[in-house]
């Protein structure tokens, strides 16, 4: 059975399991009841039926703040779009590449976005400005051009794709389409376009297509905008710009772009706070119903789940509700209203008469929301400047409004807030604030958000508490989080203190800890001891280092308190690291992932659990080899990679036991733990994996579940997975009783409720479909090989490209404020904000707060989380 | 390994953290959230117990669940991750006993209107073959898989209900579509 199996194609399995999955759908009656029954049982509000908001982002009023703002704002925002310059860079050509622009029109169930093109059938997602800037790693060993790709398909069927080139004779463009896409929808693809130059690319499903011209070009410079044009604009300084002189930035495991200049900054800017009257009061609720124009008796809402009492009036037709947060909810005419699809244009319309009824005589932008309801739209107020105010999660602020099917405005909601000016306060430049977006660096506040596909997400250290005394407090030189554990170049031991939690305090390795202050191998402290804490620069964020002469990839790691391997694949470096070469620009990660992972330092004495060997393969042929243990302490599952010397030499060891002495050194981002390992031992140098034939059965133990096989020379064994826990697995092959063969190995004298263990990899019935009896072999010894496949988007980090840089102002998101919010989350500030997309197509937002340090204080805000 | 799910063929991902939020007191944001997730949850039951009844038994159960449980949502990760943990603990204490074989013609699956009937026979098959397959392997390896291929997640999704790193999780991937091609008859399943 075995050898048939491996003859089979390796992505086989993923795409039946993804077929099957695809064509696997409920019945569609199943989910209608379950949805009624639901809804029925789910705590009805009111006994209206509500029209639904449920907008992408919250709403602040701007009724006061836009008359104040207009006062006082006196700095003009600075947002920069290069001009277009086609063909600018090259020799004079009388060619000029028609490049295609963006319609805007977004691929059904996507985040609106302008650089989309669409034709109701095809989308796709366009670069800015038509170009596609190449870089060296796209350069492939023939000398074209490999990228990745994505079109959407409003119809049903396999994309073919093709292209060729316009300003010159060229081969044709090679298009690279993997399966498991299905038949409708998004479709990756990769792009190979053998030249630069201007080309023209279709897209083909059926008898659909969409064609696209674009620029490709390497090599360039991002464009510098005409200096006659008023906006001013200086390239940043502080980074550090990678040798062949692109905006491309060394940044965490992967590049960053900036595909533009940084801005000229402004000196200063205002700081406005909200005067929060929470929870509401009747008073502000007639106070807007008259706005309304509503004529009634002010009533309190039913209670439901937050805190405090909302309001509400009507005169019959219109109803007005206002909850406790201040969020409010205008029904024109609650008792209607069949919903119905409108043309946005009427939409545009009707929603502009409506805010210059009541008096809403701002700037704005319209969204519609597709995905989620064609009735419903969303407005975002804009400052005078024309930008918007931002708030967590890549959200703008933002009303709600909803139509019905003649186009009336149904109902429209959205903060009920009041402002007042602060002052005005100094700010920090555009490449100070883009340092701490490359560079992580912790002396400015910065939150990011992140928003595509799978869902979105947001994190960061966070912001600074506002300091507007105009009394400066000093920031320390090594700013650490939570801990609130300020840096000193000397502590004095507590109890309960060890080597491990005093350096994850200070952000730094115990390996430095040690060192500074001569402590021997077993990091053995005592309380009263006064500890050097070296600074914590090197091994607290990660950081760009430039080759020198003399430099190799040893020397390097050494100082930098990494190992090899990790500067190796932080800057996919070959193995030999033959490429290095002076001027580069090397990621020099971070040693630990958080200053407070409370798992770095952990010893591990005679620890027994199973050595692995792991083979990672690369598309290009190219492989590496890392060396895995897991094990159970203490109750919980540990599953690190191993360093040290000797391990190449017990490889045959492989998925059986092995006892080490180590100490977890790091986890990475993606919290796999690392552990240096100084003494091993093989202890059953004997032991052997096997294959044995025998019956299952499963059975109760103190209640939980567990598989007992019953081998034919009539030994009972529990089954266990291969950490040795028997009560994670109940499933049994073919059915309890049948014959089967399990391919896994006993630890001598490990016992579990009795029974002797045995560790299984899998297993298979003992008879094959025929009645033969089956064969099995042992494979579980070999190393395990993994496929770094290239559509693997965990493998591949992808890159930041930066599209836009601006001053914006930000306020934390009043729909998450509860009824006594801090003073913080009050404040509306100016933020410099960095958007733009990953090459996977996700959103990303950094935000940096711009006030100068000395109108901050150095301690970050709670975060808290929405919900 | 793709992480891309045609799931998202009722609406896609939007900003949940507030459909969360306001699915506490909105019974149509529930019914929305409900609608967005419903068939990664059935698919899931599927893949697992093999058999329509259970699957919509497991489903309906999770997502009582999830509605009495929605406020204690926090928003720090997806929904998606979060009902799907729902799910597997709703699966884990189902009842899996000697359960009577599901004879094939009564394991009806409603397969995407494109689909042409004479293919219906074929999907059957393969989804009874893959939910047996898949109780072949190491059931941490199973529930890897059928988390990410029929639930929709990608990694780090899988990784916070299994509460185990992304790393860990890839290896269970991995090893397990391993197991299921080498150890299983899924990759022989003839295609009709």
């Amino acid at each position: 059975m075995n050898d048939e199996m491996k003859n089979t194609n390796p992505n086989g399995i993923e795409k039946k399991l993804l077929d099957v999955a695809d064509r696997t759908n409920a019945n569609p009656q199943f989910v209608f009841e379950l949805e009624s029954k639901l809804k029925d049982i789910h705590k009805p509000k009111t006994s209206w039926s509500m029209p639904l908001f449920k907008q992408t982002s919250s709403a602040l009023g701007w009724i006061a703040l836009v008359i104040v703002v207009g006062y006082f704002l006196n700095w003009s925002f600075a947002t920069l779009i290069p001009t277009q310059q086609p063909g600018a860079n090259t020799t004079p050509n009388q060619f000029v590449c028609p490049v295609t622009e963006p319609n805007g029109s977004t691929p059904p169930f996507e985040q609106p976005s302008k650089y989309f093109l669409g034709n109701g059938e095809l989308w796709t997602a366009l670069w800015p400005d038509g170009k596609i800037y190449m870089l060296p790693t796209d350069k492939m060993s023939d000398g074209s051009f490999s990228m990745k790709w994505g079109f959407w398909r409003g119809v049903n069927g396999a994309l073919t794709v093709e292209g060729h080139r316009l300003d010159a004779d060229a081969e044709p463009l090679r298009a690279d389409i993997p399966d498991g896409y299905g038949d409708t929808g998004f479709q990756v693809l990769g792009l190979i376009f053998p030249t630069t130059g201007c080309w023209e690319v279709t897209g083909r499903v059926g008898e659909s297509s969409l064609t696209i011209v674009t620029e490709v070009v390497f090599g360039e410079a991002t464009p510098t905008p005409d200096l006659s044009t008023t906006q001013n604009t200086t390239t940043s300084e502080n980074a550090t710009p990678a040798p062949d002189g692109e905006s491309s930035y060394a940044w965490r495991d992967t590049k960053m772009y900036l595909a533009q200049s940084l801005p000229q900054s402004p000196t200063d800017a205002q700081v406005y706070t909200l005067k929060l009257n929470q929870p509401v009061t009747r008073n502000d609720a007639l106070a807007l119903a008259q706005r309304f124009g509503i004529q009634g008796e002010v009533q309190e809402l039913p209670p439901d789940f937050s805190n405090g009492i909302g309001y509400m009036l009507t005169n019959g037709t219109q109803k007005l509700e206002v909850q406790p947060n201040n969020y409010f909810v205008f029904y024109t005419n609650y008792t209607a209203a069949p919903l119905g699809d409108v043309p946005e244009e009427q939409a545009r319309i009707a929603i502009d008469s409506f805010l210059k009824k009541y008096g809403f005589n701002f700037e704005y932008h319209i969204e519609s929301t597709p995905g989620v309801s064609a009735q419903q739209y969303v407005i975002i107020p804009l400052s005078p400047d024309g930008v918007e105010i931002r708030t967590d999660y890549l959200m703008p602020i933002s009303y709600q409004v909803t139509i019905d099917g003649t186009g009336q405005i149904l109902a429209f909601s959205g903060f009920l807030l009041n402002y007042e000016t602060l002052g005005t306060f100094q700010l920090i430049t555009a490449e100070e604030a883009f340092q701490s977006v490359f560079a992580d660096n912790p002396q400015f506040g910065r939150m990011e958000s992140v928003r595509g596909k799978g869902g979105g997400g947001g994190g960061g250290p966070g912001f600074y508490k506002l300091n507007l005394s105009g009394t400066p407090v000093p920031f320390p030189t090594a700013i650490t989080q939570s801990s609130g554990v300020q840096g000193n170049t000397e502590y004095i031991v507590l109890e309960n203190d060890t080597a491990a939690s005093i350096a994850a305090n200070f952000g730094i390795s115990i390996a430095q800890l040690a060192q500074a202050n001569d402590l021997s191998n077993n990091n053995i402290i005592s309380v009263g001891q006064k500890l050097i804490i070296p600074s914590a620069q090197q091994g607290n964020a990660g950081y760009a280092y430039t080759v020198v002469a003399g430099d190799t990839c040893q020397s390097i790691a050494s100082t930098s308190n990494i190992s090899v391997d990790n500067l190796i694949t932080n800057n996919t470096l070959p193995i030999d690291c033959s490429t290095l070469t002076i001027d580069q620009v090397l990621m020099i990660p971070a040693a630990q992932s958080s200053p407070t992972n409370p798992y770095i330092g952990k010893r591990f004495e005679d620890q027994q659990g199973i050595f692995m060997v792991n083979i990672y393969r690369k598309p290009d042929g190219s492989q590496r080899k890392e060396y895995g243990f897991v094990s159970i302490k203490d109750g919980e599952i540990y599953n690190l990679k191993l360093e040290g010397a000797g391990l190449q030499d017990i490889e045959q060891y492989n998925n059986l036991p092995i006892n080490i002495w180590a100490t977890i050194e790091s986890v990475d981002q993606y919290g796999t733990m690392t552990a240096k390992v100084d003494r091993f031992k093989i202890p059953f140098p004997d032991l052997s994996i096997q294959i044995f034939q025998g019956q299952q059965k499963v059975t109760q133990i103190d209640g939980k579940s567990a598989v007992l096989f019953t081998t034919t020379d009539g030994t009972t064994y529990i089954q266990a997975i291969l950490d040795g826990d028997p009560f994670n697995d109940d499933s049994v092959i073919g059915h309890e009783g049948d014959q089967v063969l399990l391919e896994g190995f006993n630890i001598p004298g490990e016992f579990n409720n009795g029974y002797p263990v045995l560790r299984i990899f899998g297993g298979s019935m003992a008879t094959s479909k025929d009645g033969q009896p089956a064969e099995m072999t042992v494979t579980a010894n070999q190393p395990n090989i993994y496929d770094e496949t290239p559509n693997t988007e965990n493998v591949l980090p992808p890159t930041a490209t930066v599209e836009k840089v601006e001053l914006v102002y930000y306020l934390p998101n009043p729909l998450y404020g509860n009824t006594n919010p801090s003073p913080d989350t009050k404040y509306i500030q100016p933020v410099w904000r960095f958007y733009g997309h990953y090459s996977t197509g996700d959103e990303f937002e950094f935000l940096v707060q711009a006030l100068k340090q000395e109108f901050l204080l150095p301690q970050l805000v709670p975060y808290t989380p929405p919900g | 390994m793709t992480t891309l799910m045609a799931t998202q063929s009722e609406s896609p991902p939007m900003d949940e953290i507030q459909l969360a939020h306001d699915a506490i007191s909105n019974v149509n944001a529930f019914a929305d959230l409900y609608r967005l997730h419903v068939t990664r949850v059935y698919r899931y039951h599927m893949a697992h117990t093999g058999n329509t009844k259970d699957a919509e038994d497991l489903t309906s159960q999770t997502f009582m669940a999830a509605l009495e449980g929605i406020r204690s949502f926090r928003g720090s990760g997806s929904f998606a991750a979060w009902v799907m943990g729902i799910a597997s603990k709703k699966r884990l204490m189902h009842f899996r006993g000697s359960r009577p074989e599901v004879p094939l013609d009564a394991a009806l699956h409603y397969p995407s209107p494109s689909l042409p009937t004479d293919k219906q026979a074929a999907q059957r098959l393969r989804l009874e073959s893959v939910a047996r397959a898949l109780r072949q392997i190491s059931s941490d390896r199973a529930e890897a898989i059928t988390l990410s291929f029929f639930g929709g997640l990608s990694n780090s999704e899988v990784s916070r209900v299994l509460k185990k790193s992304e790393a860990a999780v890839k290896m269970l991937i991995s090893r397990g579509l391993q197991d299921l091609r080498e150890r299983t008859s899924l990759a022989l399943e003839v295609e009709l």
